[in-house]
């Protein structure tokens, strides 16, 4: 009994030797194959060869499960590929072993966004900012929460975009390109503020960036500061001078000015005359708007009221409270907008911009 | 003087372990794990190696036809000249050991199992390879029972440790293991050796993790039922699964039957038909090949076009019906689990197509599919639920895995009575109690309890006349006629009566292919005597269970 039980022992010895060998012999060509089936994934993914490319990369993360490599560039091609079932399965066995593996949830969050649950995707696109990239950390966190703050810019809330954008006016360090990218989302958060702040410490470095002037002038715009967004513009203008789109907004820039109801040292007289053109622009919008359909008694009502303000003759004494109460009658105008003459109010409407301003 | 010493009290210690039989099983259920899971793995890493040597990447199509031809020649010819037992799946062969032989199978024919299988599988052959585990398995147990001199009843105990510690390496799923020994090797689901078939499964699990890591044998998506009408497809799904399962089964019975009736001297060359099968149809659709596992995964993962699922699954039936049916080393297991995700995959490609909006992917059918073709094939409820949940490791994959499980297996049940592996056995001439029975000569006394072997058969060349004096004398309307332990039939009393002329002799009236009831000495007395009614004698003749014909003893109604 002791000398089978001696035969065993080395039996299991020399077993688990031989098995360790085949398995590593394995392991060496599995390996070879998966790379070799990698490579050429790569190059069906060049020559745009969708198929065959999440074919190749399918079997090389076939046969290794464990390289995250083959299984993001499985999940990217399945998206390419618009599998988007398909690739968000690979992506879930990839996080269902490291939950923190940051560039599978940058790609699950793509895929939510591709199927619009953006709230989702707002919680993987995080999950991928403080998860663990496996090289240049800090560049594809940046990268990631620009694509997040690019995604809430175009489905999202102004206050997660804001917040979104002052975490990267933090972190972006002095890239021009990313401040001047920062700065458009400040605009767009609606902090039209700290965007020309931005846009002023990148003229500091570059004082004759036009795209910089521009970006000023219009945050300068929105934040009701007219004269210096004439300025910048004027600015931008010697470096451009034929730029159209630089006219057009110095075109708006001056209306603004000539129309601003708000500086202080404006006459009583001239703030009653732009107060009476104000509300004359405002309710001929509302009136163009809505063309031959009938307006809500409301609407009806502010209308006739400002139709009776502007019928008085400007004579006697021009004081501001005659101009306060034209401005007044067309903010309420303004506010009783039906809503099919929102849109029209964009953000080169002078009327709009004004009456925020105003309003503010 | 130290060393005699201890070496005194080795001995002295192993002596007094000896006596106590349950410390031995677990002792040496522990050994077998370590050892079948080492081979195991070894036996499947080198197919794989082989395999990725027949088959390099980039290779000619004519190999698909060529190496499986070869490699079907080649094992052939070895299993007919040196490894005959080592043919077949290796479950019906690891039950004729457990029921027939005493525990016995031959170191012989595990090398065989192993030669021959890993070649055949490497070749492409359509088979599976946890079934020549567990016949691997079994007899490596075997052979350590024996060479550690247990009793034949002990080595009978310890067999199905072996079967479980094999499929635990070979599928990677113990707990299913274990339950597949019970319920399919042993039949019997209380079965006292549950303990050291639990400790190798898990022995034998361990040791395959530690060698190749924890990697599952699929990787599934996670399941979801999206809507609870779902259940309404699974249950299709079950239909179109036992109906499958049957096809499949009545192809391979017929194909073998087939096979069978073709000269002896052809044995050798029969592989071949199914290597030349496996090789045409690789041409069309190379998944076919192998076990093929991993395209099983790509179905599970979703996204297989409905006629390529619908057309590997029959193509794949018709292949591994013919490999096996031909002879080739090589389970049913593996193929079993192909063909079910592919008609899983059908149905569920189907049914998302149709109801997109309140119907998971194919992938989700797929894994179901599994379970229902092996609930269906191998009619092993239990274990196929068990099985895929182990695989999944989902609970909420339960529900539809059951209704869809008990559908196959009711469908499978109504069209063929008799499961693949007792229908195999019953081709060889072999007898495998069923789980009914099984469980019945638990509670119930057994034939050979009562038996009396001094009571003598009639010999065929007793006169008649004689005969019906015996029959009369004893009060019996039927006994038994046998010569030199020949078992010819039994004549009846209404066979007798029918004759006017009793001058002949007992063989003239017997008719050597008429079929008479018997029973086996290890059956319970109910079967017995429910067997004893439905043929209206009041004698049986207790036969053995691997030759029908041989005879034991008679049975006496009045004994019962």
């Amino acid at each position: 009994m002791q000398g089978v039980a001696a035969v065993v022992l080395l039996l299991l010895i020399a077993l688990y030797s031989v098995d360790q060998f085949l398995a590593r012999l394995e392991q060496r060509e599995v390996g070879a194959e998966g790379r070799r089936l990698y490579a050429v994934g790569q190059k069906l993914l060049t020559q745009n060869r969708i198929p065959g490319a999440i074919d190749a990369f399918a079997r090389a993360h076939a046969l290794e499960r464990s390289n995250r490599s083959y299984a993001i560039a499985l999940a990217s091609s399945q998206m390419a590929g618009r599998q988007i079932e398909a690739s968000r399965n690979t992506l879930t066995e990839i996080l269902q072993r490291d939950s923190n593996y940051a560039p599978a949830n940058l790609l699950m969050a793509r895929t939510m966004v591709q199927d619009q649950r953006y709230r989702e995707a707002d919680s993987y696109y995080h999950r991928a900012i403080y998860g663990t990239w496996p090289e240049n950390q800090s560049q594809e966190r940046l990268k990631t929460r620009l694509e997040v703050a690019d995604m809430l810019a175009a489905h999202g809330g102004s206050y997660e975009l804001l917040s979104e954008a002052l975490l990267l006016q933090n972190t972006s360090g002095n890239d021009p390109a990313i401040l001047k990218h920062v700065a458009a989302l400040l605009l767009q958060a609606g902090s039209p503020g700290r965007a020309a702040l931005v846009y002023r410490s990148l003229l500091r470095v570059a004082p004759s960036d036009r795209d910089a002037y521009a970006g000023l002038a219009r945050a300068e715009i929105l934040d009701g500061n007219y004269g210096a967004a004439h300025l910048a513009l004027v600015k931008a203008f010697t470096h451009s001078p034929n730029d159209a789109e630089l006219r057009r907004e110095m075109d708006l820039a001056g209306r603004l000015l000539s129309l601003d109801p708000t500086p202080r040292h404006l006459s009583s007289a001239e703030k009653l005359r732009r107060s009476d053109e104000i509300l004359t622009l405002a309710r001929q919008e509302i009136l163009g708007c809505l063309g031959s359909q009938t307006a809500s008694p409301v609407l009806a009502q502010e209308l006739d009221d400002a139709g009776k303000l502007l019928a008085e003759k400007l004579r006697g004494a021009a004081t501001n409270e005659r101009a306060e109460m034209r401005l007044s009658q067309a903010e309420r105008l303004w506010r009783a907008r039906p809503p099919l003459c929102v849109p029209a109010a964009s953000q080169d409407d002078p009327i709009a911009l004004l009456l925020k301003k105003i309003g503010q | 003087m130290t060393g005699n010493l201890l070496s005194e009290r080795i001995r002295k210690w192993a002596a007094r372990f000896a006596q106590r039989e349950d410390q031995v099983a677990i002792v040496l259920s522990l050994v077998v794990g370590a050892l079948v899971g080492l081979v195991v793995v070894a036996f499947i890493l080198l197919t794989g190696r082989m395999a990725a040597r027949m088959y390099p990447p980039g290779s000619s199509p004519w190999r698909s036809i060529l190496i499986p031809v070869f490699g079907s020649l080649v094992s052939g010819y070895l299993l007919y000249r040196y490894f005959p037992d080592a043919r077949g799946s290796g479950i019906p062969q690891a039950k004729y050991a457990l029921f027939l032989h005493n525990g016995y199978i031959s170191l012989k024919t595990v090398v065989g199992k192993f030669l021959c299988c890993s070649l055949t599988l490497a070749s492409g052959i359509a088979l599976g390879r946890e079934g020549p585990s567990v016949q691997i398995g079994a007899g490596i147990t075997s052979v350590l029972a024996r060479r550690f001199g247990l009793k034949t009843e002990q080595v009978k105990g310890i067999l199905p440790a072996g079967c479980a510690a094999a499929l635990a390496a070979a599928f990677n799923t113990p707990i299913a293991a274990v339950l597949f020994s019970l319920e399919e090797i042993l039949g019997d689901m209380h079965a006292p050796v549950l303990g050291s078939v639990v400790v190798s499964a898990a022995t034998s699990w361990i040791v395959l993790h530690l060698i190749l890591g924890d990697e599952p044998l699929f990787h599934v998506p996670p399941y979801q039922l999206v809507n609870p009408s779902e259940f309404g497809i699974y249950a299709v799904l079950g239909l179109v699964g036992g109906l499958g399962s049957v096809a499949f089964v009545k192809i391979l019975l017929g194909l073998r039957v087939w096979f069978r009736r073709l000269p002896k001297s052809t044995v050798w060359l029969q592989p071949v038909a199914g290597g030349l099968t496996v090789g045409l149809l690789a041409l069309a659709a190379p998944e076919v090949m192998g076990v093929g596992y991993d395209f099983v995964e790509r179905v599970l993962s979703g996204g297989v076009a409905f006629r390529i699922v619908a057309l590997l699954a029959v193509l794949k039936i018709l292949a591994t019906a013919m490999s096996y049916s031909s002879g080739n080393a090589g389970g049913i297991f593996g193929p079993t689990l192909f063909i079910g995700a592919m008609m899983g995959g059908a149905v569920g490609s189907a049914a998302h197509a149709l109801f997109p909006a309140t119907t998971a992917g194919p992938g989700a059918y797929a894994l179901v599919g599994m379970g229902a073709a092996f609930a269906g094939i191998v009619r092993t409820p239990l274990t196929s639920v068990i099985m895929i949940f182990e695989m999944t490791r989902d609970y909420s994959i339960i529900v539809p895995l059951m209704i869809s499980n008990l559908v196959s297996f009711v469908v499978s049940y109504q069209l063929q009575r008799q499961p693949i592996y007792e229908a195999l056995a019953l081709q060889e001439g072999v007898y495998l109690p069923s789980r009914e029975e099984a469980h019945e000569q638990l509670e119930r006394h057994q034939v050979e309890d009562i038996v009396r072997k001094d009571m003598h058969p009639l010999p065929p060349t007793m006169n008649l006349e004689a005969a019906r004096r015996v029959l009369e004398e004893a009060r019996l309307n039927a006994w038994p006629v046998a010569t030199q332990g020949h078992l010819s039939g039994l004549l009846t009393a209404h066979t007798l009566h029918s004759r006017q002329d009793l001058s002949g002799a007992v063989h003239d009236v017997m008719n050597p292919a008429a079929v008479f009831p018997f029973v086996h000495a290890d059956e319970s007395l109910a079967v017995a005597l429910e067997r004893m009614g439905a043929a209206g004698v009041d004698v049986l003749p207790v036969v053995s269970r691997s030759d029908l014909r041989l005879w034991l003893a008679p049975l006496r109604s009045a004994m019962c």
